[in-house]
């Protein structure tokens, strides 16, 4: 299979993908697969962009020969928004479903390489270091936003991600400090494969307590992460995707 | 005169009368600022002897505090660095207020290129201009485009060496001198120059054929460099696309009001634009100029020959 670059405007279009199975669950007919991929993505009131993310993301992910579910994780309160809790309880529900490979995706970035394989190797992944709204570049190099691969066992050990970022930034920065301290560097695809366009929305404004708790990260990953983590969901099949409602 | 031996401090200094004067009392004690007022209230003329006196005296208080006593800076200075930033900011309020502020500055440049530089020929208001406008875009690009973390420090570094090289060349352009028989007195920059030189009073200096090879390459590169400033700038604020693979270009500035250093980026984005395209105007200009010139002195050298032929 040859990678293949897609057009930005190829990402509206309607897209012909096959079917998938009640909760968004699509398993290769034409070989097994060796491992499942859970497409987990983090999510609150944006509807146009989950439209065009189904929609883009199974014609894509179809492409790549592999067996994937996607799992929407939505926040279900007015707080402000904690991805991080949320990318915690989709992970626990994916590894509960059996799934040992994790991808983290936010709804507003799509790939546009077929050669970005979503999929885990035996390192976490950076996968979108080239978005076309910073430029195609890397804005910094300890970057471990936007969408991550992870395998679910390094997940674990590093007692998955921290509760406690409210609002817009911080939390995939005190991510990469814990995978560090367990010794694991996350590794990218070249800027060519790791294309990604990012849906227009209004800037969020980032939260201002960020920083502090960045210098904290270390002492509290032992007591602060999947250990911590205290919810309600309820999981609902549809059939483009598993909805996890997380109050 | 006052003769005291005390040093001047920072703020004091020697006035048009040799007398010790000090900032704090800039406003006071302005004869012909008096009989001017006194003239406009009564309806009377005001006598251009009075409106010199009065010029003389603003460019002697115009002061800064300085070391050994306060230094005097150039009015045309002084209304750049505040109108080119001030401008700047209006424009980035919102796009209504941008074409205000670009449709006003140009009537502005207009009136002072049209009706003081006939009157004031010592005035170096657009040098002081373009100045302060390379040094405020510059600034915001360093300042304010730089911390959105779009940029490599590849393209920042390339970028500051074409301006290094342009300002260079401006340099090497203004200090070229000759030894010519056919000079003539420049009335802008009160030297000899070569007969056949052209005053520009955006880089003050006369141009002709003995620096103007420099002086297109000059432009050339800092076309080159504001073009390229303004596209880094654009695709930073601007959603971007690649544009045959390679070039990135701007698509969608739908964004580019909503926050405040994002308009400000945008507008100097914009502006940068517009300094290019007015160097462009000069570059094609002076390259009419210098065909002109080439084939003249080709013909003319041919009629040399056969001249010489005929003998």
């Amino acid at each position: 299979m040859r990678n293949r670059e897609i057009s930005v405007g190829d990402v509206f279009r309607m897209q012909h993908f096959e079917k998938p199975n009640l909760g968004g669950e699509y398993i290769q007919k034409h070989c097994l697969p060796y491992k499942k991929s859970a497409i987990i993505v983090p999510y609150r009131n944006r509807k146009h962009h989950l439209h065009t993310f189904l929609n883009y993301m199974h014609y894509f992910l179809q492409q790549q020969h592999i067996s994937y579910r996607i799992f929407i994780v939505e926040q279900n309160d007015d707080y402000s928004f904690n991805r991080a809790k949320l990318l915690n309880v989709g992970a626990l529900e994916a590894v509960n479903q059996n799934y040992t490979c994790l991808i983290f995706s936010d709804v507003d970035l799509l790939p546009l390489n077929t050669g970005n394989i979503y999929a885990c190797s035996r390192l976490p992944r950076h996968m979108c270091s080239a978005i076309d709204i910073f430029r195609f570049n890397l804005p910094y190099e300890g970057l471990f936003g936007g969408v991550i691969s992870i395998r679910s066992d390094q997940f674990k050990l590093v007692n998955g991600m921290s509760n406690e970022y409210l609002g817009w930034g911080g939390e995939d920065d005190d991510f990469y400090r814990r995978l560090k301290h367990h010794n694991i560097t996350p590794y990218r695809f070249s800027p060519q494969v790791s294309k990604y366009t990012m849906l227009t929305h209004n800037k969020e404004k980032p939260s201002e307590d960020r920083f502090e708790k960045l210098e904290r990260a270390s002492d509290r990953q032992q007591i602060d992460g999947l250990t911590s983590l205290s919810y309600n969901h309820i999981v609902k099949l549809k059939s483009l995707y598993t909805h996890i409602l997380v109050k | 005169m006052i003769s005291d031996n005390n040093p001047l401090c920072c703020c004091e200094y020697l006035d048009l009368h040799k007398e010790r004067n000090h900032i704090l009392a800039c406003c006071c004690n302005c004869q012909d600022f008096d009989e001017g007022f006194d003239s406009f209230v009564s309806g009377r003329p005001i006598s251009r002897q009075t409106q010199a006196g009065f010029m003389a005296t603003l460019y002697d208080r115009l002061r800064i505090p300085w070391k050994g006593g306060a230094r005097r800076i150039s009015l045309e200075a002084c209304v750049s660095v505040i109108l080119v930033p001030a401008f700047l900011l209006i424009a980035s309020i919102s796009p209504i207020w941008t074409v205000i502020s670009a449709c006003t500055m140009i009537i502005f440049l207009t009136y002072v290129k049209c009706r003081l530089s006939k009157s004031h020929p010592k005035m170096k208001f657009f040098s002081a201009w373009m100045n302060t406008s390379f040094v405020t875009v510059y600034l915001i690009f360093q300042f304010v485009v730089i911390p959105f973390l779009q940029i490599l420090w590849e393209e920042n570094v390339a970028l500051s060496v074409l301006i290094a090289i342009a300002y260079f060349s401006f340099w090497k352009t203004k200090a070229r001198r000759t030894v010519d028989s056919l000079s003539k007195n420049c009335l802008y920059c009160m030297t000899q120059v070569p007969s056949d030189s052209r005053h520009y009073s955006w880089l003050d200096c006369c141009i002709g054929q003995h620096n103007s090879k420099l002086y297109s390459f000059g432009l050339f590169v800092a076309i080159a460099a504001l073009l390229y400033g303004c596209n880094l700038t654009l695709t930073t604020v601007c959603h971007p696309f690649q544009w045959i693979a390679i070039i990135l270009l701007p698509d969608d500035c739908t964004e580019a009001y909503d926050l405040f250093e994002l308009s400000l980026s945008f507008v100097s984005g914009l502006y940068t634009l517009g300094l290019a395209t007015y160097l462009t105007t000069l570059l094609v200009h002076r390259i009419t100029l210098m065909t002109f010139y080439a084939f003249f002195s080709q013909s003319h050298t041919n009629r040399k020959m056969q001249e010489n032929f005929i003998a």
